[in-house]
């Protein structure tokens, strides 16, 4: 027999006494694939959770930057308790004042997301109103952010500039209010004001806006203008001010109270260093002013950096803790596969008198152990679907509803079987060194 | 067959170390049928496994049909132990969750035979001891005669040049004990080369030749009378 056709038949050989072997002790058999499906689906759920937050997948995410400028303190900050990691360390420089954002992107000339939120009443014409989450912000928002419309588009530079009370829905809302019908072109109330629907997009549930650094589950309902900001004069929600909140609109257009963010499209590394320098040319003139406090260190953040930072501690360590544990359940499954190997060493060492060599009967239970693990990847698959399912009904402050996606599937099952392969070879290790002779005295 | 010379063979735990075989010098010739005796303890079996390159040794030259085993390989080994040895062991030694077909089938498999010249080996090995009507009962199924019958198979399955028994009829009753002792003088007689370890002087009676074990090294226990002229 050829060496392929020689192999084959061992394979399934080996394959039909693993599944033998597993099916004679089903109640062991099922403890050992729990026991790997556990940690799998720990460690699949915690992923999921941070992955659902941090992973980026706009299009154009190297090309999107986040601008910071932070703000020198008048009792500064002491170095030691500084974190450049933290995302509550770098709010501050994330808020920008309405002067800083307008003046930036005026002498930079390219294409900013400048927005901020607030939670309005909000109706269609005539209709009871609801007080969805409103935001304020720079057409670029749908271009650089990936906001796929379903109806419509976005507003023009026209729009922006002489006719502010335009506006973008969300199919939720569109479809809440108008049914199957059209709602391009419908009129609807916001804190009193008529605006017109030019456009619908497609709300995503389980992919994070990573222009909006809030964790709340509500994400935006509508999107107007930055500029139809003076029309309605809401106040934002989260800022960071200075000596106390403004309180009137041209308070806060002029104040050193931040609360925009601001996203910058650079398409190649000769644009990044222009805008550089453009920040770094607009915070050496302020500083020049008397202003209080003081703008300082402007900084470029990409996209992905930004994305990371968003995810909030406790689900950093809630992966740490699902690490650990899968770790903990291989560990696991490697003694009960000792245990499982060894009472079988009298078996081994007849295979092994009858011509078995070592390297056949490492591979023969390495088998049963990827047997294993294609079981723990089954149960742990199941066991994930259902804690996920969980941890979106516990975790009310969610940024986004958490969800399997066929990558983190397969991520799962591929975990799973390297994780049994890696449980595997030390019981398959120690029971292939049986020495025939010394089980075989003992009978 | 077996040519042993100088092999000495040391078990070891911890602090103590006991010699099993010292100054071992043993030649088979090729169609023998030796059996091998001596008191529990003297090495009997320590020989087998050495024999059977199921255990290896400290000192010593083995040659194992013609083939020197020092610094073989454990595949290498395997291969010699698969292809050259069959096994007959006191307790049987068949795997309990195979039948009886599966468990003859085992050293045929790692050879690497062809499935239709495996079954039609195992299908002779079976007439041969007399159980082809039982081929689908597991081991638990049979009589103690009956599954060493199957032992027996399986050794001859393979058509090796030699068997290495260890108490084959220990476990049996004098009436099985017989039979087993006629078919292994009955595979002998066709070639293959037996060595067996008993301690039933009847039954060792049987063989061609008769070797002492004791303390480690075999021993003849008719040198003085050979020597004297009085045996050949």
């Amino acid at each position: 027999m050829n060496p392929i056709g020689r192999a084959l038949m061992m394979l399934v050989y080996h394959l039909r006494h693993a599944a033998r072997s597993l099916s004679r002790t089903p109640g062991f058999t099922f403890v050992m694939e729990l026991s790997l499906g556990l940690g799998v689906a720990l460690w699949t759920v915690a992923r999921t959770a941070i992955d659902s937050q941090a992973n980026v997948t706009i299009a154009k995410s190297d090309q999107i930057y986040l601008v910071e400028i932070q703000r020198d303190m008048l009792v500064p900050v002491p170095t030691e308790n500084h974190d450049p990691n933290s995302f509550w360390d770098h709010v501050p420089g994330i808020m920008l004042t309405h002067r800083d954002a307008t003046a930036i992107a005026a002498q930079s000339g390219r294409a900013h997301t400048v927005s901020f939120f607030s939670p309005l009443l909000v109706s269609k014409a005539g209709g009871p109103a609801s007080n969805l989450r409103v935001r304020f912000t720079t057409s670029p928002i749908f271009t650089m952010f990936d906001h796929v419309f379903t109806e419509g588009a976005p507003w023009t530079d026209d729009d922006e500039a002489q006719d502010p009370q335009v506006c973008v829905i969300t199919q939720q809302v569109a479809e809440r209010w108008f049914g199957n019908a059209s709602a391009v072109g419908a009129v609807v109330r916001i804190s009193g004001h008529d605006f017109r629907v030019v456009g619908v997009v497609y709300d995503s549930r389980t992919e994070r806006k990573l222009y909006d650094f809030t964790a709340f589950p509500d994400t935006d309902s509508i999107y107007v203008p930055l500029s139809a900001w003076g029309v309605i004069k809401a106040r934002p929600v989260t800022y960071y001010t200075w000596g106390g909140p403004a309180g009137s609109y041209d308070e806060l257009t002029s104040s050193e109270t931040g609360f925009l963010q601001m996203f910058v499209e650079l398409p190649n590394a000769r644009a990044v260093l222009d805008y550089q320098k453009v920040l770094a040319d607009y915070v050496a003139a302020e500083r020049e002013t008397n202003r209080a406090p003081k703008i300082a260190r402007p900084t470029l953040r990409p996209l992905e950096q930004w994305a990371t930072m968003l995810t909030a501690t406790p689900f950093v360590l809630f992966q740490l803790f699902g690490g650990l544990a899968f770790v903990a359940c291989v560990f696991n499954l490697v003694r009960l596969l000792i245990a499982k190997f060894s009472a079988r060493a009298n078996e081994v060492a007849i295979r092994r008198a009858l011509g078995a060599p070592r390297g056949t009967i490492f591979f023969q239970h390495l088998l049963e152990a990827e047997l294993v693990s294609c079981g723990g990847a089954v149960l742990g698959l199941l066991l994930a679907t259902g804690g996920i399912a969980m941890l979106n009904s516990l975790i009310i402050d969610r940024p986004v509803d958490f969800s399997l996606d066929t990558r983190r599937v397969l991520l799962a099952a591929a975990s799973a079987v390297l994780a049994g392969l890696v449980a595997g070879i030390y019981p398959a290790w120690r029971i292939c060194n049986t020495q025939p002779a010394s089980v075989l005295r003992r009978q | 067959m077996i040519k042993m010379q100088g092999v000495r063979k040391v078990y070891r735990s911890h602090l103590l170390a006991m010699e099993a075989l010292r100054d071992f010098d043993l030649t088979i010739e090729d169609g023998e049928f030796v059996a091998i005796m001596g008191p529990s303890g003297s090495g009997k079996t320590t020989f087998l496994n050495v024999a059977g390159l199921l255990d290896t040794f400290d000192e010593g030259t083995y040659e194992l049909a013609g083939v020197d085993v020092v610094g073989l390989k454990d595949a290498d080994m395997a291969k010699l132990r698969n292809e050259k040895i069959g096994f007959i062991f006191q307790s049987f030694n068949l795997i309990p969750d195979l039948d009886v077909f599966d468990n003859i089938d085992v050293p045929l498999r790692y050879r690497g035979m062809h499935a239709r010249e495996r079954t039609e080996r195992i299908e002779l090995a079976l007439t041969r001891v007399g159980l082809i009507a039982r081929r689908h009962n597991r081991p638990s199924q049979l009589s103690g005669g009956q599954q060493q019958r199957v032992g027996i198979a399986r050794a001859l399955a393979g058509s090796p040049q030699l068997i290495l028994a260890d108490e084959p009829t220990g476990n049996l009753d004098s009436i099985m004990a017989r039979q087993i002792m006629e078919l292994l003088q009955e595979i002998n007689s066709q070639g293959t080369t037996i060595v067996m370890v008993t301690h039933a002087t009847e039954l060792a009676a049987r063989a061609h030749r008769k070797l002492h074990i004791l303390d480690g090294r075999v021993i003849d226990p008719w040198a003085k009378k050979r020597s004297a002229g009085v045996l050949p």
